[in-house]
């Protein structure tokens, strides 16, 4: 939703490569090669590629910016099925530029079939306006199984803040890889190295004629998987981070961004090219906040106002990656990306007198921290307010977001803020929000009615399961919005029927939402020799299972109790044959029960659920689905009436 | 000094670039914008709209044709006006893209189109206060488009947008037919007012006719002598509503136009559309008689020579009725002008091969539409059969006595025997006795050839209708349940007929399957095997091909499974083609066995409820929305399902509930009856549903919601596996 454009790299990443190259010696493959490569197909039975061979050399250079980076990747891949298709795409933006990009045939001859039908496009992306990200590709056809090509690329940034990382892995099993890292006696460069346990990951430096090569060699990598509900690319899959510190040219030291404050001081650079003078909303924001009397009234009406009336659109252009829009600007346009709308948040809030700033952050997508002077370890920026000593944190993109809440991705995360200190900065944690649980909760009161199931509901939302409900509501056109009610609070179930929905607020952050409708339930009763059986298992689960088969962790977008009462009426003269056993159970992930009271004819089930931790491991998948299977087990229990 | 000058006529060449730009700009400004008249100052929604997300409030398009001899000229403009009622209006309303100009060559001969697009955006907020956007600045070139994130716009502010097109097109044959254009006059938002005007030259033809309750188009009066324009007025449409099984161009008011562009008479003879007396007159209908004027020159039968090979063939193989000679000819035509070269289409597609491979023959022939009739033709003339030209529209098009566009007919042939054969077009799998189902039971125009003689009159005629006892599928299944009853072993038997066999031989059958079974009953071969001796390339290219077809096997395995419309995850499947009775009238036949390990078996105490009805199939469900309906139905054709689900009753266990099995609601529009009862171990099943008709009245619906409504509760039924 909000990241800059040098995140584009790790999207990039998990669609396929974003890696450039070198003519080298081992573009052919032999038949014993390709007999060795095919052996892998027991073991990759889902592949339809996989990678022989990835070289990728990183050089270094001085320029006229300063230092400049030349990367050179080449590899092999081979099909390991009957017949398969590849746009293999090369990406690029206004940092950097493809200087050659070559598709060889097995016997190391170059394909010029292929290479005439280059594609030269920009990175299209749902929640992305404008980016200046594109994308070379070549169209590749594997015909036969052990068909294979080899693609060669090289790669240039002219400045060397831009070239952040590199990735051992590919969306390709690769049966065997290096990274040459040349690095010049002339540059401090700091490489550091994230998820290589499990792998068998070599590193090597020798002595070279200028500086030090630096090799890390691996083999039989797994490959990049493309599930939903993942963690960012950088929590999962081996890669380099490259900090280059400085720069010695003709015996004089030149500072490149070597720690935080350098960051900070490169990012606030930026920032004060902006014109922030909030006299120009004085007016504007006065009128807004002349009916609030409180310091919380007043922050809200500000805060809200930015969320309800802001547009989130992201132009992710050169410079503008980084450089927020002036407030000014993003006010008349009332649209912005989470910079233009940080910065408009802080503006105004200074026009009513608070002392605001900016922040910048990674959000939960990212494995970082500000440890690490990278631009690949931040992707998003808000508001930050200091109220005595206190500093909440504001963020324009959350809607819906209540002031003081903060949403699971950006909780816990380190910020850096803009400080009256020396520095000019300091660093902070983003709290995680105790106030406001996230719930999900319905209530039903239900009685049998000529073999159906009626009654009457009400679905509550706190946190940011009422954020997210109002945000799709808000979304969705006002003569659509009756169907959208009625379809999210039948579950999306046929059989279910929701009607006289009442009025509710859609609008409102500060209190919990609320809809009470009425309900009918069809086909839920069978009657086999004279006994009713019921199935009131109408809302499911609400929790997915999880395919065994998946390969990374499992992530819920944020923690969430889901909390379902149903009471159901015996019909007058019936008795329930027996009550269904009530459950508990409690692990790391989950904390579940089942409760059934039957107190003067009424059979209360109380179906508890309380997710522990967003994040399943995929060692935790079994212990995960079987609480869920256990759950489904018991609410799918018929209660038999007679 | 030379690079000074250079970069200076470089500035003033882009400067006055940006400047006439900028004043046609301000023109068009002027021109949408500078005159407003009452519809186009309306701000105000009527209150019955007032819940809306958005409404237009303004919509003109016009379209305008002219040439001077060298270059044909069609500029044409949207200009809108939509009031912005909810966010999610503002946020679907915020982002704007538009094509580029470009130059595109067409063809050789120095023939090319040019468009050059200029868009103007205004917004007037509810204080009446306006502000015109500056384009240039705003957009930004994203590929073939540009872009626009509009500024400013909040709840409540009206969006007033033009789209001026100016398009050219060099074209040296002196003929040029512009795609036709089929507008329904309602969309997504109500509309307050709308026009829509086509303005044509001399030397310019004009097909424009309004239909289903759409206001008369009338003439205006226009600045030019040589052009006519036409135009259409609507106000208060309300936005669309498309209800299930439903055709839009019958039912909903339509406006649908042609423009053809022929300079000289012969020009007009071969432009391929229906061409007006009078150019730059509007023609509102095509007449009979000008179906018979257009078609019966191109409709001459083919000579002796072109169709030897067909009579040798049914001479070869002894063939003497004169209707089965008509369908055994079709079977061999399919291949031999057809299917014979779909191995290629698919090697060229998935680049197996270059497109410079060819097919071994040098006189292929592979019939398109045309050429199919006049094949035909030949062959019935050759054979002494009796036979009519069959000028059609489908359906969901109206009614061929109101036709207007060329692309809307289907034409084909009637064989006059006892019972007429129709034969209406080449496809995979086209069979003898079935012609389009969306041509059925439509009138159509017949123009009747007199014995060695041309054309020769034209007659209103109508097509038959099949029956739902010729459209006809049924699924025999067989389930075992597991121990657990959740999981179940599921051997089905899928038999297709009529209507229903065509469309699943086009689903189901394998592309290389069917075709090396055609090469060895005609005798042809594979196209990388054709030759004296196999090339090592041509060797290539068959390893290549079977590899390919390994993998699109595989693959159409995988749609198959999804294709079991149970709700419920399927595994372990395969499939074989029984018969696929691709030459004869018989069904289609299909196996299939599958897994399914959560069959949604329900525990009650130490007995199972399953949800029997699913295993028929999803049923469809009638919504509260459509309950009422006033608008007639139409359905593809009238049909049968029939199911037969036999169920081992495990040991230990005995079945209840299966009254609630035996369910029957018959009346003239349709049916479903269901029966259930216990053979021996076995719980057998049947069911049938039966839509009678391919079209009803409005008022027919609710009876045929009863039996929908049968068979979806059906679907919903339950029964009991007692512990005994």
């Amino acid at each position: 939703m909000v990241y800059k454009i040098k995140s584009f790299a790790l999207v990039l990443l998990c669609l396929l490569f974003v890696n450039t190259s070198i003519a080298q010696k081992r573009i052919s493959i032999s038949p014993q090669e390709l007999e060795s490569v095919l052996a892998y197909e027991d073991t990759y039975p889902e592949e339809d590629l996989i990678i022989y061979f990835k070289r990728v050399e990183i050089s270094f250079v001085k320029n006229s910016k300063g230092v400049g980076v030349v990367k050179k990747e080449q590899l092999t891949l081979v099909s390991l099925t009957d017949y398969a298709t590849l746009t293999y795409p090369v990406a690029y933006d206004s940092e950097s530029s493809i200087n050659s990009y070559r598709v060889f045939d097995k016997n190391g001859k170059e394909n010029r079939t292929v290479t005439r039908f280059l594609k030269d496009e920009y990175l299209t992306q749902d929640d992305l306006f404008h980016t200046d990200y594109r994308i070379k590709s070549y169209d590749l056809t594997f015909p036969l199984k052990g068909s294979a090509f080899t693609v060669e690329t090289e790669k240039e940034y002219e400045d060397v803040k831009y070239f952040t990382s590199q990735y051992l892995s590919t969306p390709y099993p690769v049966i065997s890889g290096e990274i040459i890292i040349n690095q010049p006696d002339w540059l401090d460069l700091s490489i550091k190295e994230f998820n290589f346990e499990g792998d068998q990951i070599d590193v090597k430096i020798e002595a070279a004629r200028v500086g030090k090569k630096i090799t890390y060699s691996y083999k039989e990598l797994t490959p990049e998987y493309d599930e939903k509900n993942s963690l960012g690319p950088s929590f999962l899959y081996p890669h380099l981070l490259f900090v280059a510190n400085s720069y010695t040219i003709r015996g004089q030291q030149n500072h490149l961004i070597a720690n935080t404050a350098d960051l900070f001081s490169w990012y606030s650079s930026l920032v004060k090219q902006v014109d922030q003078n909030p006299s120009f909303f004085t007016e504007f924001v006065e009128s807004l906040i002349k009916d609030a009397s409180t310091d919380d009234e007043r922050i809200e009406q500000i805060y809200y106002w930015v969320q309800d009336n802001i547009r989130y659109i992201a132009f992710e252009d050169g410079i503008a990656g980084f450089k927020p829009d002036s407030p000014k600007n993003v006010f008349d346009k009332r649209y912005g990306d989470c910079k233009g709308m940080a910065i408009l948040t802080k503006t105004m809030l200074k026009a009513a007198g608070y002392d605001a700033r900016l922040a910048w952050l990674g959000t939960d997508r990212l494995a970082y921290n500000y440890d690490i002077p990278s631009l690949a370890v931040d992707n998003h920026m808000i508001c930050a307010l200091v109220i005595d000593n206190n500093t909440y944190f504001l963020d324009g993109t959350e809607r819906f977001n209540r002031f003081g809440d903060y949403a699971a991705r950006i909780a816990n995360r380190d910020v850096l803020i803009e400080d009256e200190s020396i520095s000019g900065y300091k660093r902070l944690v983003i709290p995680i929000n105790e106030r406001s649980t996230n719930i999900d909760a319905f209530y039903y009161n239900l009685r049998i009615e000529d073999e159906r199931i009626v009654g009457t509901g009400k679905r509550t939302m706190k946190g940011e399961t009422r954020a997210s409900f109002q945000y799709l509501f808000d979304a969705t056109g006002a003569d659509d919005q009756d169907k959208l009610l009625h379809r999210f609070l039948s579950n999306g179930k046929k059989n279910s029927r929701v009607f006289n929905v009442m009025p509710f607020n859609s609008n409102n952050r500060n209190t919990d939402i609320e809809i009470d409708f009425e309900y009918e339930l069809s086909n839920a009763i069978s009657e086999f020799d004279a006994v009713y059986y019921v199935d009131l298992n109408f809302l499911g689960t609400l929790l997915p299972s999880i395919d065994s088969k998946r390969k990374v962790p499992f992530v819920f977008p944020y923690k969430e109790r889901q909390l379902v009462t149903k009471r159901l009426q015996i019909p007058q003269g019936m008795i329930l044959q027996k009550v269904p056993e009530n459950i508990s159970d409690e692990n790391e992930i989950l904390e579940i029960s089942i409760n059934h009271n039957l107190v003067d004819g009424v059979l209360e089930i109380v179906y508890f659920v309380q997710i522990k931790n967003r994040i399943i491991a995929v060692d935790d998948f079994n212990l995960y689905n079987k609480t869920i299977a256990l759950i489904k087990e018991n609410l799918d229990q018929q209660l038999e009436i007679k | 000094m030379i690079k000074w000058s250079l970069s200076i006529i470089v500035i003033l060449l882009f400067t006055s670039l940006s400047i006439a730009q900028s004043k046609q700009e301000l023109e068009l400004q002027s021109k949408f914008w500078g005159i407003p008249n009452k519809d186009k100052s309306v701000t105000e929604v009527p209150q019955k709209w007032a819940n809306e997300s958005a409404v237009i409030l303004y919509k003109e398009e016009s379209f305008t044709y002219t040439n001077n001899g060298k270059k044909m000229y069609s500029p044409s403009f949207n200009h809108s006006r939509v009031i912005l009622l909810d966010k999610a209006a503002v946020e679907i309303y915020s982002e704007f893209k538009y094509q580029k100009d470009s130059h595109e060559r067409l063809g050789g001969f120095g023939n090319y189109s040019d468009k050059e697009t200029i868009v103007g955006i205004k917004i007037i907020k509810p204080d009446g206060s306006e502000t015109i956007l500056d384009i240039e600045n705003e957009s930004i070139a994203q590929d073939d488009e540009f872009k626009i994130a509009i500024p400013g716009l909040e709840v409540g502010d009206v969006l007033d947008i033009f789209i001026n097109e100016d398009d050219y097109l060099r074209s040296f044959s002196g003929t040029h037919l512009y795609d036709p254009v089929e507008k329904l006059l309602s969309v997504s938002h109500p509309i307050l007012y709308q026009k829509l005007s086509v303005e044509v030259e001399n030397d310019y033809f004009l097909n424009m006719e309004s239909y289903n309750g759409a206001p008369e188009i009338f003439e205006e009066p226009t600045d030019r002598k040589a052009t006519k324009k036409y135009s259409l007025e609507v106000r208060d449409t309300e936005k669309s509503e498309f209800p299930r099984w439903f055709y839009p161009f019958v039912e909903l008011p339509v406006v649908k136009f042609q423009v053809v562009f022929a300079l000289k008479f012969t020009n007009e003879t071969y432009a391929g559309a229906f061409l007006g007396e009078d150019e730059a007159e509007r023609k509102a209908l095509v007449t009979m008689p000008e179906v018979k004027e257009y078609f019966a020159p191109r409709f001459h039968a083919d000579s002796r020579k072109k169709v030897k090979d067909v009579l040798k063939y049914l001479e070869a193989e002894g063939i003497t009725d004169k209707r089965e000679q008509m369908v055994k000819a079709l079977y061999y035509i399919r291949h031999m002008s057809y299917n014979r070269f779909l191995e290629l289409v698919v090697a060229l597609e998935n680049l197996v091969t270059g497109s410079y491979t060819m097919p071994c023959d040098e006189d292929v022939v592979i019939l398109n539409e045309n050429k199919f009739v006049t094949y035909m033709a030949g062959l019935a003339k050759q054979l002494e059969i009796p036979y009519d030209i069959v000028v059609a529209t489908a359906a969901y098009n109206g009614s061929v006595e109101e036709l207007l566009l060329r692309s809307n007919v289907a034409y084909g042939l009637r064989f006059n025997f006892e019972k007429p054969l129709y034969f209406f077009e080449l496809s995979a799998h086209a069979q003898a006795n079935y012609f389009p189902s969306e041509l059925e039971g439509t009138k159509i125009y017949t123009i009747s050839v007199k014995k060695n003689k041309s054309l020769d009159e034209i007659s209103l005629d109508r097509l038959p209708i099949t029956t739902f006892n010729d459209n006809i599928q049924i699924e025999k299944t067989k389930i075992t349940l597991g121990g657990d009853f959740k999981s179940i072993q599921v051997n089905r038997s899928l038999s297709y007929a009529g209507h229903y066999k065509i469309e699943e031989l086009s689903d189901r059958m394998f592309y290389d399957d069917y075709i090396q079974a055609e090469n060895d009953k005609f005798g042809t071969k594979n196209f990388y095997d054709c030759r004296k001796k196999q090339s090592k390339s041509d060797k290539e290219v068959e390893d290549k091909m079977k590899s390919l077809a390994s993998a699109l096997r595989k693959r159409q395995e995988e749609k198959f499974q999804n294709q079991v419309n149970w709700g419920l995850e399927i595994s372990d499947y395969d499939y074989k083609v029984i018969e696929s009775s691709r030459f004869s009238n018989n069904p289609f036949l299909f196996e299939e066995t599958f897994t399914v390990d959560d069959n949604l078996a329900k525990k009650a105490g130490s007995n199972y409820i399953i949800e029997v009805g699913r295993y028929i199939g999803g049923q469809v469900q009638i919504g509260e929305g459509e309950r009422s309906r006033t608008k007639p139905v139409y359905l593809n054709f009238a049909k049968t399902l029939e199911n037969y689900i036999t169920i081992e009753i495990p040991s230990g266990y005995e079945v209840v509930g299966l009254d609630k099995l035996n369910k029957s609601v018959v009346n003239e529009t349709g049916s479903f009856e269901s029966s259930a009862k216990i053979e021996g171990t076995s719980l057998i099943i049947s069911t049938k549903k039966i839509y009678a008709k391919k079209q009803y009245t409005a008022s027919q619906w609710n009876l045929m919601t009863r039996w929908l409504d049968e068979a979806y509760a059906f679907s919903q039924e339950k029964i009991m596996f007692k512990k005994l």
